[in-house]
């Protein structure tokens, strides 16, 4: 498995290659978009951790040249914390974004998720039992969840509150609405049950619960499921 | 039941039903009125009728006495050849043969006993010489040749009712009797049960008397009284109907009352199935059989259409199957013979019935639809009219003000213009002068003979002084639009130069402060934009190198055989960074939300689930804490505010509560709403002794106990406080011994 870390920091890329080479991967480096354009067409390359402020070619457009011909996951890697980034990194076709300065273990962590999806999961069967967001899939007939296609070890409770929200992939659910469906009942002021228990299932299912994927908290409106 | 209520086949049914309701209806009608109009025809129309009052009885008993007068007025209307040319040959010959037959109206009464079926009396027109033994004998023998007429024409008269069945009478003109019975005096007569007796003396008084008949006797009493045609003759004329005769005559009327009130029944009866099934049409109407009100095409016609189908179906139905009718009884020359008119009277009511009903019907789909106003075209007229004239209104409102508003700014430029004329010196040495001088050329005017060039002449001046009053003014004018623009924001407005010097000075000054207005505005939009570029290049260049540092420092940490002081310098190096790390992007983050750049996403925000769901963020080290969280919440308080940034905000309250609370203490987190208002308060006991200003600890850096500054940037309550402001909240903190307390006020949305 080899990975392309582009980055005009030469320090964050030898650190990145560091822990990837220690995980068994194999690692390219570049820094900057030119020479990552040049290093893909010379080797076969299964993923890209990709920095948006480089000199010559800034990641943006490489990733847009890049996504003509190849459809390797890429990681994009920046300083940028604002929303409007992430969208506009995302819209361009990369898988995921990590901002600057990242904790290197959860970047691994991204980089093996998506390296399974890429390669193992590349025909997802369509079940129609089968709920599938990313690398989430909520399988409602045999009750269980996986990630990435490993298996999430989920209380009951937190198994419904998903599949519901997988049913309802991309509405806003209320506390309320969850509570209502799940426990059948309706809810107690003050009573923050369902936020914990998203809280818990994030933690389960989301390499860094503060920045979900999939599982995401619309402040002060409800839940969602991306 | 509903389907079939509503279906078109039952409504159909009902429709078929009706007109066939309607078509017997008609002939029941028909029938009894032409059956039985000329037997009595007011019976027809008046059941309280007796028989006792009937026009048979009435028209019989009259027969004789009308005879009488017919006869005299024929013998009155010859009587006046006689008078005029003196001689009875002439009257003879003048008349006309006296009219044999009687006019019809006069021989009804004998029909009418005679219901249609059974024959009971013929009529025999043949005239009878009056038996010899009478009237020889009663005729005095120095009767006039006059008089012998009288005899003559009565006596003809009479003679139709020689084999009347019934009818009896006794005449007695003078002497003269005339007689159909064996009476010998009217006495005789006065036996039976109806008789009529009408007496006239010589002198033409007159009295009357009747027994049994409770009718009125025609007019007939009153010919017989006035009229001068009787002469001194002295006349009685008495008439009796038969007992035995009126009995048959009343059988036969009440038999025909009765079939005439059966006909009514039906007809009542048949009025009611009509009106049933027309109330079961008017309730189905307008619904399909699902019971849903549908629109046709129909429907789209105007209301008043069906409202004159509605009135003139009826009306013109009504009207037309009268008119048949009567015209078709009617016994007058004349008349539409009946094999034309019954089959029309049946085509018109069905016609009519159909036309009235099915516009009541469109009319109460109408009301069904609610299009009863809507689709009337006096509304939608009306709607028009009134629209176009308010649309008049406003535009000649508009022109009105236009008009004003230009009188007006003329008027107030040209006032301001005198009156900064008048400030200066000059200006009132000016006006003075012009006064004076335009006073003195009056007066020459006035006075001498070349008045006109000097009117002329001071015309000329004043009318230049005029017009360089306006010009100035219209200087003015400009100057103060511009003035004004450049005061509304818009600081590149440049005032075009007035014509007089002084003007033009003033104009060129305020060019020149927008213009530096102008300048500083950029100059100031250029820095507020170059401070947010280093906010976010410093936030880069600051995060880069720190990436290296976590990441350097985690691989260190995980190299093995390192001497046990290397690895606490390295916790030391990774706390540090990490605090580093959170500290960047709070800085990052408070200046830009304190230097505006933050954009805030405004949604409607369930406040309660807002704070549960920071509270689940920090569960782990809530649980951990050792502290007792009291949280009180009231449900369904709505707030208008960015979802994110109040996360942050509550989240930064809760961690700084969590940091700084005693342990064992109870915290309390409510939330609480009035009318317009929300209120979200966090309350904890400090571990420490709060020994600064309240102002003070929202600022940046600022933290209350320096000993546990290992944690924290110390800037969570001010990018609290900032992005609740932010969000248009008001942030308040206070500090009571060692309470604290932050309240968050929002406007409910």
């Amino acid at each position: 498995m080899t990975i392309l870390i582009v980055d005009d920091d030469r320090d964050i890329v030898e650190s990145i290659s560091i822990f990837l080479k220690a995980e068994g991967y194999e690692v390219l480096k570049a820094y900057n978009g030119l020479e990552a354009l040049e290093k893909l067409n010379e080797n076969p390359v299964h993923l890209m951790i990709l920095d948006i402020m480089m000199p010559q070619l800034d990641g943006i457009k490489t990733l847009m040249k890049l996504r003509r011909s190849r459809n390797i996951p890429v990681i994009l890697l920046s300083a940028k914390s604002e929303d409007a980034d992430k969208i506009l990194g995302l819209t361009a076709g990369a898988d995921d974004y990590v901002t600057k300065p990242f904790n290197p273990s959860e970047l691994v962590a991204r980089v093996r998720s998506q390296l399974r999806r890429y390669t193992s999961l590349g025909s997802i069967e369509k079940e129609s039992s089968r709920i599938v967001s990313g690398g989430l899939a909520v399988d409602t007939e045999s009750k269980t969840v996986t990630l990435d296609g490993e298996k999430v070890r989920l209380t009951p409770i937190e198994y419904k509150i998903l599949e519901l929200l997988a049913k309802n992939k991309g509405r806003v659910l209320s506390a309320d609405e969850i509570y209502r469906r799940v426990w059948n009942e309706e809810s107690v002021v003050g009573d923050n049950t369902i936020a914990v228990h998203v809280r818990h299932i994030r933690e389960k299912i989301e390499i860094n619960p503060k920045e979900p994927r999939y599982l995401k908290v619309v402040w002060g409106i409800g839940y969602k499921l991306d | 039941m509903k389907k079939i209520f509503y279906s078109k086949v039952t409504k159909t049914i009902a429709w078929i039903m009706l007109l066939a309701l309607t078509l017997a209806f008609t002939y029941e009608l028909y029938s009894a009125v032409n059956e039985y109009v000329s037997v009595d025809e007011y019976s027809v129309y008046d059941f309280k009728n007796e028989f006792e009052s009937s026009r048979a009885v009435g028209d019989l008993l009259d027969t004789p006495i009308q005879l009488l007068v017919s006869a005299y007025r024929e013998l009155d209307i010859g009587s006046v050849h006689i008078h005029q040319h003196n001689g009875q040959i002439l009257y003879m010959e003048s008349t006309p043969a006296p009219t044999l037959t009687p006019s019809p109206v006069e021989l009804t009464p004998v029909p009418t006993i005679i219901p249609r079926t059974q024959s009971v009396v013929e009529l025999k027109p043949t005239v009878e010489p009056i038996p010899a033994p009478t009237t020889p004998a009663l005729i005095p023998a120095e009767a006039e040749a006059a008089d012998m007429n009288v005899y003559e024409h009565v006596k003809e008269y009479f003679s139709f009712l020689e084999d009347s069945e019934g009818l009896e009478y006794y005449v007695r003109i003078n002497d003269a009797v005339f007689r159909n019975c064996d009476a010998e005096s009217e006495k005789d007569l006065m036996e039976n049960r109806f008789y009529y007796l009408a007496e006239r003396s010589s002198a033409g008084e007159c009295s009357y008397e009747s027994s049994g008949y409770r009718g009125s006797l025609r007019s007939l009493n009153s010919y017989f009284d006035a009229d001068e045609m009787y002469g001194s003759d002295s006349i009685v004329v008495c008439s009796a109907i038969k007992d035995d005769y009126a009995r048959k005559m009343e059988e036969c009327w009440n038999a025909q009352e009765a079939v005439i009130r059966e006909s009514y029944r039906t007809l009542l009866v048949l009025l009611g199935g009509m009106v049933l099934i027309v109330i079961y049409l008017i309730a189905a109407a307008g619904k399909n059989s699902a019971g849903e009100i549908k629109r046709s095409g129909m429907d789209k016609l105007w209301t008043e259409i069906y409202l004159a189908l509605m009135l003139g179906g009826s009306i013109g139905a009504v009207a037309l199957c009268v008119i048949l009718i009567e015209s078709s009884v009617s016994t007058l020359y004349g008349a539409i013979p009946q094999y034309i008119s019954e089959p029309l009277i049946y085509v018109t009511a069905v016609l009519g019935m159909l036309i009235t009903v099915g516009s009541l019907l469109m009319l109460v789909r109408k009301l069904k639809q609610g299009q009863f106003i809507k689709d009337s075209v006096c509304c939608v007229l009306i709607a028009l009219a009134w629209r176009i004239a308010k649309a008049v209104i406003l535009w000649l409102f508009r022109v009105l003000r236009t008009i004003w508003r230009y009188f007006a700014r003329t008027w107030r430029a040209l006032s301001t213009e005198i009156r900064s004329i008048m400030a200066k010196k000059t200006g009132r040495w000016l006006i003075g002068g012009l006064s004076v001088f335009s006073f003195l050329l009056w007066l020459c005017g006035t006075f001498t003979p070349d008045a006109p060039i000097f009117l002329l002449f001071a015309i000329v001046i004043f009318a230049a002084a005029v017009y360089a009053l306006i010009k100035r003014a219209k200087d003015m004018d400009e100057i103060r639009k511009g003035t004004k623009e450049i005061k509304g924001g818009k600081l590149s407005y440049k005032i075009a130069a007035p014509h007089s010097a002084d003007l033009k000075e003033l104009a060129d000054d305020i060019n020149h402060i927008a213009k530096g207005l102008d300048e500083s505005v950029a100059a100031k939009l250029k820095a507020e934009k170059l401070k947010t570029e280093l906010i976010t290049n410093v936030s880069h260049d600051l995060k880069t190198p720190l990436t290296s540092i976590i990441s350097y420092t985690e691989l260190l940490s995980k190299v093995e055989d390192l001497p046990e002081e290397a690895s606490d310098y390295i916790a030391i190096i990774a706390s540090k960074s990490d605090k580093l790390k959170r500290l960047t992007q709070d800085l990052f983050d408070i200046s830009k939300v304190q230097s505006g750049n933050e954009n805030i996403n405004f949604e409607r925000l369930d406040a309660a689930l807002l704070i549960e769901q920071s509270l689940a963020e920090y569960e782990k080290e809530i649980n951990s804490s050792g502290l007792d969280f009291v949280v009180n919440l009231e449900k369904d308080v709505y707030i208008s505010a960015d979802g994110k940034k109040m996360s942050r905000a509550v989240g930064n309250l809760i961690g700084n509560i969590l940091k700084y609370s005693m342990s064992g203490t109870r915290v309390f987190i409510l939330l609480r709403a009035n009318e317009g208002k929300a209120w979200m308060e966090f309350k904890n006991i400090a571990s420490y002794y709060m020994d600064f200003d309240p102002e003070e600890i929202v600022g940046r850096f600022v933290r209350g106990d320096e000993s546990r500054s290992s944690e924290g940037s110390g800037l969570g309550l001010a990018i609290a406080k900032s992005y609740v402001e932010a969000c248009k909240g008001s942030f308040e903190l206070n500090i009571d011994g060692d309470l604290f307390k932050i309240t968050i006020g929002f406007d409910r949305a």
